[in-house]
């Protein structure tokens, strides 16, 4: 069966007042039940993406559909099926967080599922008869990611989801993000923090400047990519030693340790060298910064502004 | 129903405040009344004033020319303050501090959100109007108003503030979803508002301008003289059509609105080319049929939109047109019975010495009604009529003194009887001769017909006219074949068919 995207971008392209672009010619597709992030600087063009698909603001080129909804056209439709947290939420200052989550449910002709409720508040230690308006930042934070998820919406977009949270509210939401999508749901998220998308996501897309300029799979990679080890010896053997393991190669001295790319021999590798005296080993996977820098040591299209929020 | 609920719920603070702070107002007006309608009375108003608050043809002394300067003049402005807070509130103010971001996720159409918004503002205002009308409630039972104005009255006008509230409703949401924010937005409806009201009270103290007020809406609010003149239909359906037309320009604009952009947005309203470009369509599924596009942004629906909305501004304009020239087909006014008169001089100065006329005397031309005898010479001087008529005033008097020259008797052809109606400048232009016409006397419990005789081409010299007031053209209805009851300057309530064929 061929399934629909989750989320499908055609030649979307986004211009204000006519010469300034937000957005250019973004083909993107993003799977049913994976989780993907959507890397990028502030000015990126990840909001300005993002609040296409809820037909906040229009495109001026190329279209982009929500489980086969277009979000212009059909936008009530397919907004129907998404949960949706703002990269700078603002509640009414009147609501406590239960009044608001009911007020949410409300609009979608639902009641809150109670026990998703509590556990989703005990989990992000969230006191939801609080007035909003009395809470830190970060709780409000919370009670936009709850408001976003007590629907179960096929799809969740959320932007910048973990901003203002302490790293150990980070690493709730990052699991929580892992268990919609496990449940077969689909996240979209926008960040600019490496670790996080490496972390959660299965897909990964770079935005610079409005352009989608590398896409990237991390599930793919996890699997098939190279490792590097490096070992140190207490005395480096001859390179002759190394030669014909399976699924392995030796590539050389660097920094007096022996370096190897492993694809498929972690096993082989380990009985090689043990038969010399090893010092330490370290395995390297190829990071999300290799490639993201990557992205940005070319020339730039156009200057990037440095300090990420 | 839960974003017009929750809007409501946003608003009742402001409802009660302005509802309670109108109504204190209203019942502290009431009560001031009784204390100052003797010295009202007396009081000499500038007229520039008066007519700025389209207090004419009555006194301050009347409760209802009190209420209506004191009251029903600002009033409407107070509840068009609380209007333009509201209905920009509702959809500009979501955008400004930032809730719109969280609203517009739901699935929920931006037709859906629009209508509860606005309906919300609605019974909002409807609300503060019942509030103030608790003002009424608890001070004109205590207070002697007159029989002239009961407490429905005033409830009725203090509702009726709705109909103008509406428009201005309208006005908040179109500025609200054109304008780069709330307070633009807000802005500019005020202005809009201070303008219209300005408009009306100039052209009603500048004669040169007094066409101007066609151009306000506020003119067609009916609101300062409601208590006196109650409100005319025509009026409320230009009000309503220029509401509904706001209010349809506010929804294609708010449909077409791309929230905090920041800068002014009028993309909506225009036509335009659409570039469409198709969706590789390889996400089709069995089952889910493809949708046609329900908001329809191709360039055909913004052309059939635009088409739609100059139609109706066509229409509206054809029908404006029509109402000026032709509509309504009555033009009710008051008047009185009248005769030609003919006023004899004292032909010569000297006494009166013999006197053959009485008052009431019917007459025929070249008749005897005395003598006088010149003072001078002692020759005595024949005092007689030119005119056929019943004498109607005599003053002189056996042995009386008179100048040549001053006016001794009147009389009336009473052959000649005729309604004479001062017709206002606004509506003489479609009076012709020949219109039927119904007469009423209510002293006498008569009605009869008629038909309009003649038609004055100069409007009646009035010295006491004061600058802003309109003019008045004479028309004149025959009366035939009349009761002996109808005697000269009996009043009469005529109703002109101006929408028959002039002949």
């Amino acid at each position: 069966m061929v399934s629909i995207p989750a989320i499908q971008t055609a030649h979307l392209g986004k211009r204000y007042s006519g010469s300034v672009r937000a957005l250019a010619d973004v083909d993107l597709t993003v799977p049913a039940g994976t989780v993907f992030g959507l890397l990028g600087q502030n000015g990126a063009g990840k909001t300005t993406l993002i609040r296409i698909l809820l037909d906040m603001i229009r495109p001026t080129e190329g279209r982009a559909s929500i489980l086969g909804f277009d979000c212009q056209d059909d936008g009530v439709e397919a907004r129907t099926h998404v949960g949706y947290l703002p990269s700078s939420a603002q509640y009414y200052s009147y609501m406590t967080g239960q009044d608001m989550f009911e007020f949410a449910a409300r609009t979608r002709g639902i009641t809150p599922d109670a026990a998703l409720l509590d556990d989703l508040t005990q989990r992000l230690d969230l006191n939801p008869d609080r007035p909003i308006r009395t809470l830190s930042r970060g709780n409000q934070q919370k009670v936009g990611l709850i408001a976003a998820l007590l629907a179960q919406p096929e799809v969740v977009i959320l932007d910048e989801p973990t901003s203002g949270l302490d790293p150990l509210m980070q690493d709730v939401v990052l699991d929580i993000v892992r268990e919609v999508a496990a449940q077969g749901r689909t996240v979209f998220f926008s960040s600019h923090i490496l670790s996080e998308v490496e972390r959660v996501c299965d897909h990964v897309a770079v935005l610079r400047g409005g352009l989608l300029v590398g896409s990237f799979d991390l599930a793919e990679q996890r699997r098939l990519a190279a490792r590097r080890v490096t070992v140190q010896f207490a005395e480096m053997p001859p390179p002759s030693a190394f030669a014909g393991m399976a699924g392995s190669r030796y590539l050389g001295v660097e920094d007096g340790r022996a370096v190897f790319e492993v694809t498929d021999g972690f096993d082989t590798l380990l009985k090689h060298i043990a038969a010399f005296t090893v010092v330490d080993v370290e395995a390297h996977e190829p990071t999300l910064e290799d490639f993201f820098l990557s992205l940005y040591t070319d020339e730039p299209e156009q200057p990037v502004a440095g300090g990420a929020a | 129903m839960v974003l017009l609920t929750q809007m409501l719920y946003r608003l009742r603070v402001q409802v009660i405040a302005y509802g309670l702070g109108l109504a204190l107002w209203a019942a502290i007006e009431v009560f001031l009344y009784p204390s100052l309608e003797s010295s009202l009375g007396e009081l000499d108003y500038p007229e520039a004033i008066l007519d700025a608050f389209g207090i004419q043809g009555t006194s301050l002394a009347d409760p209802r020319g009190f209420l209506g300067a004191e009251f029903f003049s600002l009033g409407p402005l107070v509840l068009g303050a609380f209007v333009v807070a509201a209905s920009t509130a509702a959809l500009a103010g979501e955008e400004s501090s930032g809730t719109m971001e969280m609203l517009a996720a739901f699935p929920v159409g931006r037709t859906r959100m629009f209508i509860q918004k606005a309906a919300a503002v609605l019974i909002a205002t409807l609300g503060v109007a019942a509030i103030t009308s608790i003002g009424w409630a608890v001070s004109v039972p205590f207070v002697d108003m007159g029989r002239e104005l009961t407490l429905l009255d005033l409830v009725g006008a203090t509702f009726q503030q709705v109909s103008f509230a509406s428009f201005v409703i309208a006005l908040g949401l179109f500025f609200g979803a054109i304008a780069p924010s709330r307070g633009t937005a807000a802005a500019c409806t005020g202005g809009v508002l201070v303008v219209a009201y300005l408009l009306v009270a100039i052209a009603s103290s500048v004669d040169s301008v007094e066409n101007l007020k066609y151009a306000s809406p506020y003119y067609y609010s009916d609101l300062s003289g409601v208590l006196i003149d109650g409100v005319e239909l025509r009026h409320q359906l230009v009000l309503w059509s220029a509401t509904a037309t706001l209010g349809l320009l506010a929804l294609v604009a708010f449909e077409g609105r791309e929230f905090n952009a920041e800068r002014w947005q009028f993309g909506a309203l225009m036509p335009r080319g659409g570039t469409d470009i198709e969706m590789t369509s390889t996400n089709a599924e069995p089952g889910r049929v493809p949708r046609r596009s329900r908001r329809g942004l191709s360039s055909g629906v913004r052309w059939l939109i635009f088409l739609v909305l100059l139609a109706g501004l066509a229409a509206g304009g054809v029908y404006a047109y029509r109402y000026a020239a032709s509509l309504p087909p009555v033009v009710a006014i008051s008047g009185r019975v009248d005769a030609p008169s003919v006023v004899i001089l004292a032909p010569t100065s000297g006494v009166v010495s013999t006197l053959t006329a009485v008052e009431g005397q019917q007459v025929r031309q070249g008749d005897l009604l005395g003598w006088m005898e010149n003072t001078l010479d002692k020759t005595q001087v024949p005092v007689t009529t030119p005119h056929s008529g019943r004498i109607t005033t005599l003053s002189l008097h056996q042995g009386q003194f008179a100048t040549a020259g001053t006016p001794v008797v009147v009389i009336h052809d009473l052959t000649q009887l005729h309604v004479l109606l001062e017709v206002d400048e606004d509506d003489i232009g479609r009076v012709a001769v020949g219109q039927p016409v119904a007469l009423s006397f209510s002293s006498l419990g008569l009605r009869i017909t008629g038909a309009v005789g003649s038609v004055a081409t100069l409007p009646t010299a009035n010295p006491a006219a004061r600058p802003g007031q309109s003019r008045k053209y004479e028309v004149k209805v025959p009366l035939d074949a009349v009761d002996p009851r109808v005697i000269v300057g009996l009043p009469v309530d005529a109703r002109i068919a101006v929408g028959v064929a002039r002949q």
